[in-house]
């Protein structure tokens, strides 16, 4: 439903992302592994819209979406789950979670996604009324996946949701995300934390300074010697 | 000159136009929060509006409370324009671009009223102009309260879109975190615009709201501005609260200035507040601080 082809991106004179392609299927979890700085955002951000490529195409459902503005691109399903949540600090929780519904696609029903929400998480629910900053970090994830998934996303794409977060709580965040792409989700998401993220996907791409190094199937990834040493520390 | 009726009643008055300033200052904060744009302009579009009322009230005998019909929609048109064609370009600019460009509308706005209707002061009259409303021995001039009310009802307005229609939760979230909000679907540059065009349209409603208590002068814009950066720093950068009861207040102090200061000095209170405001606290009395 993704489709990457030699996408390369600049800040400015300096190329970060150099001829990258990657795709994702329809009802795939993909995983996007590599370091700080290895390009994981970019590329991501590039997806969303808010960066543009200098060379390279993007497509999803067949369709160009170079150029696009990102809203336009959410219409089409593109939904991302950004870096460190960004959720609305001052709005309330049902606030954050009536923006994400807010797309031409979601909004009809919205008041009915709202209460899916506050069932599938139901500290939201308790919180509702209260601003997002006052969320610990956790229910901040929560909330953050739960806004995006108000935009009834196609691709469901998350950067680093593992960020902050204590081990206990990864775990519940990827417990929801494989639950949704067991119900069909397609999902790409990116991450430092190769253990988890290589446990719960299919497929993975490793990215090392702005390349894709190595991809296949994430388990056999997970016992490569290479993924071991460098994203494992084993 | 202590007679506290009197004192009272100015301290009534400043408040009730301080009104005036506090929708002045809503603009200008709904603009700087979503495009960090200090347009110097501001108050030169409403006195472009003063004017357009005086044109509109000696060729047409349209009084200028009901040049506010025709006002809204032209200044609407305006914001969107200017907006659209040049602002939007600027987002990426250094703030001195930006302020050399709306000085610069300051100035065409200025000598283009000058050429027209010279630099001579001129009152404009409307139907309220000379009356006044007795509340036991308090009296207040009626376009005070014409412009109390007026903006009282138009703030009420404005919060509950910002509280409680997606349009004004969009705008909340773009000031909040654009990039998160262009990735919830949110077409920022379209909110964008459409918050510059209400924020001129307002000043289409406080020029004429103005009227009868100003005298209006081609080099006036400026020093409109000036008042309105002021009440958005005392109120908190930002603060869409703020820049009501930041109005309130330079109301307030101007009233009294004027009342207890010789005329060359009155305009500095205002000032004085400010200054004492950025000493004491710099992030204003709703800022986050």
């Amino acid at each position: 439903m993704l489709e990457i082809d030699s996408l390369s991106v600049s800040y400015g004179p300096v190329e970060v992302l150099h001829g990258i392609s990657l795709s994702v299927g329809e009802g795939e979890f993909v995983a996007l592994v590599g370091s700080n700085n290895a390009g994981k955002s970019t590329l991501l951000l590039t997806i969303s819209g808010l960066l543009n490529p200098t060379k390279g195409t993007i497509r999803f459902l067949g369709k160009p979406m170079n150029g696009l503005a990102p809203h336009r691109r959410v219409a089409d399903g593109i939904i991302q789950v950004p870096e460190r949540k960004r959720l609305f600090p001052r709005m309330t929780v049902e606030e954050n979670l009536l923006v994400g519904g807010s797309n031409a696609r979601a909004i009809g029903e919205r008041p009915q996604m709202v209460q899916r929400m506050y069932e599938a998480f139901p500290v939201l629910g308790q919180r509702r009324k209260q601003e997002a900053q006052t969320l610990s970090g956790g229910e901040q994830q929560m909330l953050a996946i739960a806004r995006g998934m108000m935009a009834k996303p196609r691709l469901l794409i998350l950067d680093e949701p593992s960020l902050g977060l204590a081990p206990r709580i990864v775990g519940d965040i990827y417990k929801t995300l494989v639950a949704l792409n067991a119900e069909g989700l397609s999902v790409l998401l990116s991450e430092q934390n190769a253990r988890i993220s290589l446990q719960s996907s299919r497929r993975a791409y490793v990215i090392q300074e702005g390349r894709i190094v190595l991809s296949g199937n994430s388990a056999s990834l997970a016992n490569s010697d290479e993924v071991r040493q460098s994203y494992l520390g084993l | 000159m202590n007679d506290p009726i009197i004192l009272l009643q100015t301290g009534i008055s400043g408040l009730l136009f301080g009104s005036v300033y506090g929708l002045i200052a809503f603009g200008l904060t709904l603009v700087f929060a979503l495009t960090r744009l200090l347009n110097f302009a501001h108050g030169s579009f409403m006195l472009l509006a003063m004017y357009g009322s005086m044109v509109l009230s000696q060729r047409f005998g349209i009084d200028p409370y009901l040049s506010v019909l025709i006002h809204v929609p032209v200044f609407f048109g305006i914001g969107y324009l200017l907006y659209r064609w040049i602002f939007a370009g600027l987002m990426e600019s250094e703030l001195i671009v930006v302020v050399q460009l709306t000085l610069g509308f300051v100035f065409i706005i200025q000598s283009a009223l000058q050429l027209t209707f010279t630099a001579d002061p001129q009152t404009v009259r409307t139907f309220a102009t000379n009356s006044r409303l007795a509340f036991g021995d308090i009296v207040i001039r009626t376009p005070l309260i014409i412009a109390l009310v007026t903006a009282a009802v138009l703030a009420a307005a404005l919060f509950w879109m910002l509280q409680r229609t997606d349009f004004g939760r969009f705008i909340r979230a773009s000031v909040q975190d654009p990039v998160a909000a262009a990735l919830m679907g949110i077409d920022v540059n379209r909110v964008r615009i459409l918050a510059f065009s209400i924020a001129i349209a307002l000043l289409g409603i406080a020029g004429p709201l103005a009227i009868p208590m100003w005298v209006l002068e081609p080099a006036a814009g400026m020093e409109i501005t000036l008042f309105g950066f002021i009440v958005v720093v005392l109120g908190g950068m930002g603060s869409f609260v703020g820049a009501f009861v930041g109005g309130l207040i330079v109301g307030v102090a101007e009233a009294y200035g004027n009342f207890f200061l010789p005329g060359t000095l009155a305009p500095v209170v205002p000032y004085a507040l400010f200054i004492l405001m950025l000493l004491f606290r710099p992030s204003g009395l709703f800022g986050e601080a």
